[in-house]
């Protein structure tokens, strides 16, 4: 199908590539941005549309889906930063470590509230190994990182959702 | 409960479920409806096409046009233009060839031209 589209320059075969992967794309970029769907669908269209201008330096020695991913990350956090100078997120400030008290297992009864106790690298990581399943080495390239430091970061962040998660259950 | 001894339980918990099925369960989701995404996605890579094609339908023109009144202007400069030989009495002086390479460029220009912008066929 990649190939379809980069030499017969097909469209069609190109919606084909985006109906197959919109879900997954856009699921990571909602979480990612916290539940912002406007801007998650926006950041998905983009990335979309530089994979479109892109593909032909696709390499296919990975899933299409990590490729995408990257892409997707990468957009995430161009628009993070540029949300950061203008101070119009809410998200600019990175969060501090979780504390597990009564007042913050109240407020992590949802999964995103729980992801946005971690920082966007480890969000991102932690997304893309346990909820679409690529391996530590799919995300370690996607987010251009050395395989130790993705497994550390993941090993992390899974620590600190595992701590408010115990907590919410021993709440409830 | 310390920091150091809620992670040794974490620790102990991740042992004993190696492949984080709570974690796992906790993010699956239900795939969400394209609704018209896929078809956004195309409009926009279809209006950027267009947009790419007629700017470089336009720069190829601007040297299409720059080259052919380049040429043809260098060429008539030279004396005996249009009637001029070059094997016959009058030697090929260097505007001459100043004006033919322009026009040569001209028509490579014209061969490259994005010939779907300008519906020509050439």
């Amino acid at each position: 199908m990649v190939r379809r589209v980069v030499e017969k320059d097909d469209h069609s075969a190109f919606e084909q590539l985006v109906r197959l992967h919109q879900s997954r794309v856009r699921q990571f970029l909602r979480r990612l941005t916290a539940g912002d769907l406007e801007r998650a669908d926006d950041l998905a269209q983009e990335t979309f549309f530089k994979a479109y201008r892109h593909l032909a330096g696709y390499r296919g020695d990975g899933k299409l889906r990590s490729w995408l991913f990257s892409i997707a990350y990468q957009l995430f956090v161009s628009d993070q930063r540029r949300r950061s100078k203008a101070r119009l997120s809410p998200l600019e400030i990175e969060p501090a470590a979780p504390r597990i008290d009564g007042r913050q297992v109240e407020l992590s009864h949802t999964v995103e509230s729980m992801l946005t106790c971690l920082r966007s690298e480890e969000r991102a990581a932690v997304l893309m190994c346990y909820q679409h399943d690529l391996t530590h080495e799919e995300a370690a390239a996607a987010l251009d990182l050395p395989l130790g430091t993705l497994k550390s970061l993941v090993r992390r962040a899974r620590l600190k959702m595992k701590q408010i998660y115990a907590a919410t259950k021993e709440s409830a | 409960m310390s920091d150091h001894s809620e992670r040794k339980l974490a620790e102990a918990g991740e042992a004993a479920d190696p492949n984080q099925l709570w974690l796992r369960e906790m993010l699956a989701e239900e795939p969400l409806e394209d609704g018209g995404f896929s078809r956004d996605v195309l409009s926009r890579v279809d209006r950027e096409g267009r947009r790419r094609r007629s700017t470089q339908a336009l720069v190829w023109a601007g040297v299409l046009i720059t080259a052919l009144l380049g040429g043809a202007f260098l060429a008539a400069l030279g004396p005996g233009w249009p009637d001029f030989r070059p094997t016959g009495a009058q030697p090929l002086e260097s505007h001459h060839i100043l004006g033919l390479a322009l026009l040569s460029l001209g028509l490579i220009s014209a061969l490259w031209l994005d010939t779907e912008s300008f519906g020509l066929e050439i």
